[in-house]
């Protein structure tokens, strides 16, 4: 906890080796959510990056424990997706549920060469199953099994209240299972 | 399934979710009493185990690099007088 509360503090100044820490941390989670929205690995990485660019330019006025900046550094990542869906689509959506499914990008993430053919094909029935919920559903989800976060921090991100989240997040895994079920062992 | 019930079956899987996740010491609470429900409850979890271990993903390490390049020198730049954008009222405490 002290070495949290001081990573958060080197990183409120500024600190590269705490960027570096904060980077390597909640990356992976970050890109996940952005790679199963926009389905698109360039995209995905480029979203990353500009998130954490973003969040270190406001780092100073952050004041919260290491949870808070996860929750902060997935508000800004929400809302930049919704930035990039809305630029490039040219559409006028306030928000991701608004958005129609044509209006999120549709490719599949780029093959990995060491990534066997079993788990490949199990990826894409994960994926395949996610596209079969609603828009909120498939944000919570994301948010919730790729992006690690709790359904209060949720909540707060989506502008939903937590019950509402926690409901969407029952019924987003009665689908999942519902299509996954049998073939998850 | 009344709504009670229905309830609670959300707050247990949102309470193994967050356990799933590390997020969550302590003993579980909130078990249904149907073992139908526990069932569902069983499968449920076992398909958010098998999707959540399949979503992570990380960038390239290639473009890791470039990331952890580009924060460095944003670090490391001179700051300018108004810097970015105001983080969200949640996020700021009472200093």
């Amino acid at each position: 906890m002290v070495k949290e509360r001081e990573l958060i503090e080197r990183a409120r100044q500024r600190d590269p080796g705490a960027w570096s820490e904060i980077y390597q941390r909640f990356s992976g989670p970050l890109y996940g959510f952005f790679l199963y929205q926009v389905r698109n690995q360039q995209t995905a990485e480029d979203l990353t990056a500009g998130v954490f660019l973003e969040a270190l330019q406001a780092a100073a006025r952050f004041h919260g424990d290491i949870d808070g900046m996860r929750s902060w550094l997935f508000r800004i990542g929400r809302h930049n997706l919704i930035d990039h869906v809305r630029r490039s689509r040219r559409a006028t959506f306030e928000t991701i549920e608004e958005a129609s499914e044509q209006e999120l990008a549709r490719s599949v993430p780029a093959e990995d060469p060491e990534e066997s053919a079993l788990s490949r094909l199990s990826r894409q029935r994960v994926m395949t199953a996610i596209d079969g919920l609603s828009l909120d559903q498939r944000e919570v989800i994301l948010l919730r099994l790729s992006g690690g976060l709790s359904s209060p921090e949720i909540a707060q991100i989506v502008g939903k209240t937590t019950g509402a989240v926690k409901a969407l997040q029952h019924r987003a895994m009665a689908a999942l299972t519902r299509v996954l079920g049998d073939k998850e062992g | 399934m009344g709504g009670r019930r229905k309830k609670q079956l959300e707050s247990a899987l949102d309470e193994r979710l967050d356990a799933l996740a590390g997020r969550r010491a302590g003993e579980l609470e909130e078990v249904p009493e149907e073992e139908t429900e526990a069932r569902q409850l069983q499968q449920l979890l076992a398909v958010a185990r098998f999707a959540r271990e399949l979503l992570q993903a990380e960038p390239s390490p290639t473009a890791k690099a470039r990331h952890l390049q580009m924060l460095m020198e944003a670090a490391l730049a001179p700051r300018a007088p108004e810097d970015g954008p105001e983080p969200p009222a949640g996020d700021r405490g009472s200093d």
